[in-house]
């Protein structure tokens, strides 16, 4: 048995992400990460981007709170926490945007202006395209404030959470000089060319939308302009963090072909975005033998006709079960070597451990425990 | 009327919870429709991260081209082939510029300025909306006289990401209620929630959270109008065990070491009381049994479990 690779992750990093592709037990993996990490003493904080509400449903913690919410008592006890804390938080973009728009608002007055501009209230309640920028502020946030020991993210399937970290860039590049200031309205001191692009622009958005609505779009510009400054700021300094050697990037996949293709695809891609790649783990896996042989029926059971029967209905799924054992104990093998070969920054060695698949009829808190038993392990 | 009931509708939205196969159920619908003589396209959204598509693995390629490109290579009756293309918001974004700019010059000079491309590429939901208004023109494709495509089936994200799509114009009308993107959302919306035209297809497995989680997902799109054409439950157990077979089968295990085979023989007991759960929800439930074959292979295999009906 080789040396536990996730628990000086779990015991050390302040930050760490799980991505993968959809339906490999990624929420899950985070979870039990979450939960290893309470159970070691630290002070953590579960938080989920993904628009799917099974992790806060685990934890039994509400959806939609202001703030991240601990983890009960029981709860706690129940997973083998006693030394230290757990919350958990579902992303909620719109009261994350209204907490960035108090923060930076000149005063009562501009913010009152802000949250009754009919597009903000829109938009701010939007998931597709909001979820980014304000995982990025939350995740700074709370890092920033020091509650937390501690942040596991639960990312959305891996498509969208490379949309996740590439947001700030799109809106660093949208801030960046004067080129917002093209979608304001001109004032006494915008240059020729300025004005000039400036009305082209306009024309266009009224062209598109209307010109009543390219004005509304034109006032909620000016009026936004500081608070997506702000994110941009904080999303450049969460960025940095996570390229940082206290975070650490978790793939999690299945052995199915598909799933795998994506993790092989994230892994380039942290590497070339030069993100902490840490390891990947093989959830729902045979990889693991676990003392399993193929059954052979005793003389004695042969006999009983209705189970000889129903033993020939049985066998050939022991010896497909079996094939799978060997085919995902390769793919491991596979992984590993994979992991090795490139694991971005200047870390330690990238792993590739195999995970069980969880028990079934279990209570789902009770099957996060032995994932985090295994993780433990791994 | 469909070729293959009960997938009737023209535009199939096929969705589901991650990894339950919602790409091989949208390239078996469209190896199905094409053998029967459809000119079939297949989409899938574009953007970042177009390296790793399952539905082009599912025709032996590594992405979908950006323009409607024939993928299957067999000799099919009538118009019969597969097409299959990325929705892409550039390409929403650029058609949409076209359309309502006075003249090309302008058009040009929207194209090529940095400031707007930029704010087409960050502010939020822009994205999705210029993929809609991609999807929006390609629906309105017309040859001779009638309907470029026969069929497109979309092979949605998953779950969560799926509702964000189909809830948008609702949510855009709200934002841009007037001008000709108004015009365009209400003709979006009314499509989509148009029965005859636009359906979903939800894929699951027939264990206990997909199960769940393809019911709530159905809810949610009941929510935003869209109507549900049918559960899949994919990877079906090809072994059916009788109460007496489990029952002795049962006994024994309980006196056996670990053995391989226990875990998949469990799967296999609950599997068809897990699917039939999903039926009476309102819509037919097919079954798609899980078969010993791979990439490309694949969809066109699980044609019959298609044509068959719900079972």
């Amino acid at each position: 048995m080789s040396a536990p690779v996730v628990l000086p992750l779990v015991d050390d990093a302040r930050v760490l992400v799980c991505c993968g592709a959809g339906g490999v037990g990624k929420t899950s993996t985070a979870t039990a990460l979450a939960l290893l990490a309470a159970r070691r003493g630290r002070r953590v904080l579960a938080l989920t981007v993904d628009p799917s509400k099974r992790l806060a449903q685990t934890l039994g913690v509400e959806p939609n709170r202001r703030e991240p919410t601990a983890v009960s008592r029981e709860r706690l006890q129940a997973a083998g926490i006693t030394a230290g804390t757990l919350d958990a938080w579902m992303l909620d973009p719109a009261k994350v945007a209204e907490d960035a728009v108090k923060r930076v608002a000149k005063d009562e007055a501009a913010q009152q202006r802000l949250f009754q501009n009919r597009l903000y209230k829109e938009v701010s309640r939007m998931v597709a395209g909001m979820q980014e920028y304000t995982a990025m502020e939350a995740l700074f946030g709370f890092l920033e404030a020091g509650r937390y020991d501690l942040v596991v993210l639960d990312t959305p399937p891996a498509r969208n959470a490379l949309d996740f970290l590439e947001g700030p860039t799109r809106l660093a590049s949208l801030l960046e000089g004067r080129v917002f200031q093209l979608f304001l309205p001109p004032t006494a001191d915008t240059g020729f060319f300025e004005r000039k692009a400036s009305e082209l622009l306009l024309s266009v958005l009224s062209a598109a939308f209307g010109t009543e609505n390219a004005r509304d779009l034109q006032e909620f510009f000016s009026l936004f302009l500081p608070v997506f400054k702000d994110f941009g700021l904080h999303a450049s300094k969460a960025r940095a963090l996570l390229s940082s050697a206290s975070t650490g990037f978790l793939l999690v996949t299945s052995p199915a072909d598909e799933a795998v293709a994506d993790a092989l695809y994230f892994q380039q891609r942290t590497v070339d975005l030069k993100l902490p790649f840490r390891g990947f783990l093989l959830n729902r896996s045979e990889a693991d033998a676990a003392g399993r042989t193929l059954p052979t029926l005793g003389e004695d059971d042969a006999q009983v006709p209705a189970l000889a029967q129903a033993f020939a209905k049985f066998l050939p799924l022991a010896g497909a079960e079996q094939t799978r054992h060997a085919r995902d104990a390769a793919l491991l093998a596979t992984l590993a070597a994979k992991a090795a070969g490139g694991s971005g920054n200047d870390g330690p060695t990238a792993f590739a451990r195999a995970l069980p698949t969880l028990v079934t009829g279990a209570s789902e808190l009770e099957g996060l425990a032995v994932l985090a038993d295994a993780l433990a392990r791994a | 009327m469909s070729a293959i009931a009960p997938f009737n509708p023209r535009i199939l939205l096929v969705t589901g919870k991650g990894g339950v196969g919602r790409s091989t159920t949208a390239a078996a619908l469209g190896h199905a429709f094409a053998s029967a003589g459809e000119a079939v396209l297949l989409l899938e959204i574009g953007g970042v991260g177009d390296d790793a598509s399952a539905l082009a693995r599912a025709f032996g390629r590594v992405r979908l081209p950006t323009k409607p490109e024939r993928i299957d290579t067999a000799a099919r009756p009538d118009r019969g082939a597969i097409f299959g293309a990325l929705l892409l918001a550039n390409t929403g974004h650029e058609r949409f510029l076209r359309r309502v700019l006075p003249g090309g010059p302008l058009v040009a000079a929207a194209l090529r300025n940095d400031a707007l491309q930029r704010l087409l590429n960050a502010a939020p939901s822009f994205q999705e909306m210029g993929i809609f208004y991609h999807l929006l023109t390609i629906l309105r494709e017309t040859e001779n006289q009638r309907f470029r495509w026969d069929r497109v089936i979309i092979d949605m994200p998953a779950t969560g990401h799926t509702l964000a799509l189909t809830e948008l114009p609702a949510q855009l009308l709200r934002l841009l209620p007037n001008g000709f993107i108004g015009e365009e959302l209400r003709a979006g919306r009314t499509l989509l929630e148009d029965r005859t035209q636009t359906g979903a297809v939800v894929v699951t497995l027939p264990e206990r959270l997909p199960i769940t989680e393809s019911r709530e997902l159905a809810q949610g799109l009941a929510k935003s109008g869209v109507g549900l054409c049918a559960y899949v439950v994919n990877k079906m157990p090809a072994t059916d065990f009788s109460k007496e077979e489990r029952k002795v089968l049962d006994a024994w295990l309980a006196d056996s070491p670990p053995l391989f085979g226990r875990g998949d023989y469990l799967r296999s007991a609950d599997a068809k009381g897990l699917a039939r759960e999903l039926d009476g929800d309102g819509a037919p439930l097919v079954l798609l049994p899980e078969l010993a074959l791979s990439g490309p292979a694949l969809p066109p295999a699980l044609i019959p479990y298609l044509t068959k009906g719900p079972s």
